[in-house]
């Protein structure tokens, strides 16, 4: 019983610390998506971006030291890829982002879409991560 | 009224992109490198030959990959009177190559024969067909095809 309940602890608390849904493995950074309003397909949709140190389980915001460049992008069946409309990125406070008019659409297209972040340092790109986008019904 | 207002914005518009030098819809913020611009290729207008009206477009913004693109629209009758047409106006994006549209473009009707279409997403550079419709309860009377390539 007691070997069962350490392995339980052990198994939770290693998910927690590898929680890290964006992972910015050259940077030591993690980030997250939340959707405020949507993901829709038609209509723009509203989500926070969040970033903290990886390995912090408390996923404290940080500062993001790198230039931020947060896109939407859609890969198609065939194989190509193309971008979508351009975002609004506002800074709310350190590690924490606000997007806005995020705006996906399907027009016939047999494919997914990705929110990409990139972290640049002097126009290159250093990192980038990508969260699928699950739309609402 | 509505048509006393509506002249003079056409003739603005007439002069603004007639004018010499950098045209004032020009917009500054531009970063050339990121963007790839398109040509405005159309000569004359546009024909809605059932309706006997004619569409000519002005780019406000663009046609641009990787920004938004904003269209003027002016419909006319044959003697360049502003006209609304009988039916709904309404406009989409295709590209025929890759059998895609694109956003919801939107429309506005700004004035008599006066629409403002914003929303323009060109997310790719090829062929793009803008399509100018005129709807009447949910049915296409009308269709016309505006080509362009980025």
């Amino acid at each position: 019983m007691k070997i069962l309940l350490a392995f339980i602890v052990l198994v939770s608390s290693s998910l927690t610390w590898a929680h890290c849904p964006l992972a910015f493995s050259g940077s030591g950074l993690c980030g997250n998506v939340e959707w405020v309003s949507g993901p829709f397909i038609n209509k723009p949709s509203h989500f926070t971006l969040t970033f903290w140190k990886n390995g912090d389980s408390t996923h404290q915001p940080i500062n993001v030291e790198q230039e931020l460049k947060v896109y939407s992008w859609m890969t198609m069946g065939h194989g190509h890829a193309h971008g979508g409309p351009k975002m609004t990125l506002v800074k709310l406070s350190d590690g924490i982002y606000e997007v806005r008019d995020a705006k996906f659409f399907m027009g016939g297209m047999d494919g997914y879409w990705d929110v990409r972040v990139d972290l640049l340092q002097q126009g290159q790109l250093l990192d980038r991560a990508a969260s699928r986008v699950k739309f609402q019904e | 009224m509505k048509v006393l207002l509506s002249f003079p914005l056409v003739i603005f518009i007439f002069l603004a992109l007639t004018a010499c030098g950098r045209s004032p819809f020009t917009n500054e913020n531009y970063n050339p490198s990121q963007l790839v611009q398109g040509q405005n290729t159309l000569q004359g207008a546009l024909a809605f030959p059932q309706q006997g009206l004619f569409i000519r477009p002005f780019w406000r913004n663009g046609p641009v990959v990787g920004d938004e693109g904003q269209l003027l629209i002016v419909v006319s009758d044959k003697d360049g009177h502003p006209k609304n047409p009988s039916g709904q106006l309404s406009l989409y994006l295709w590209m025929p190559d890759m059998g895609h549209g694109s956003y919801p473009v939107s429309l506005k009707q700004i004035a008599i024969g006066v629409f403002e279409a914003s929303e323009i997403y060109f997310t790719m550079d090829g062929l793009w067909d803008i399509h100018f419709q005129i709807l009447r309860e949910g049915q296409v009377l009308e269709e016309i095809r505006w080509p362009l390539t980025l």
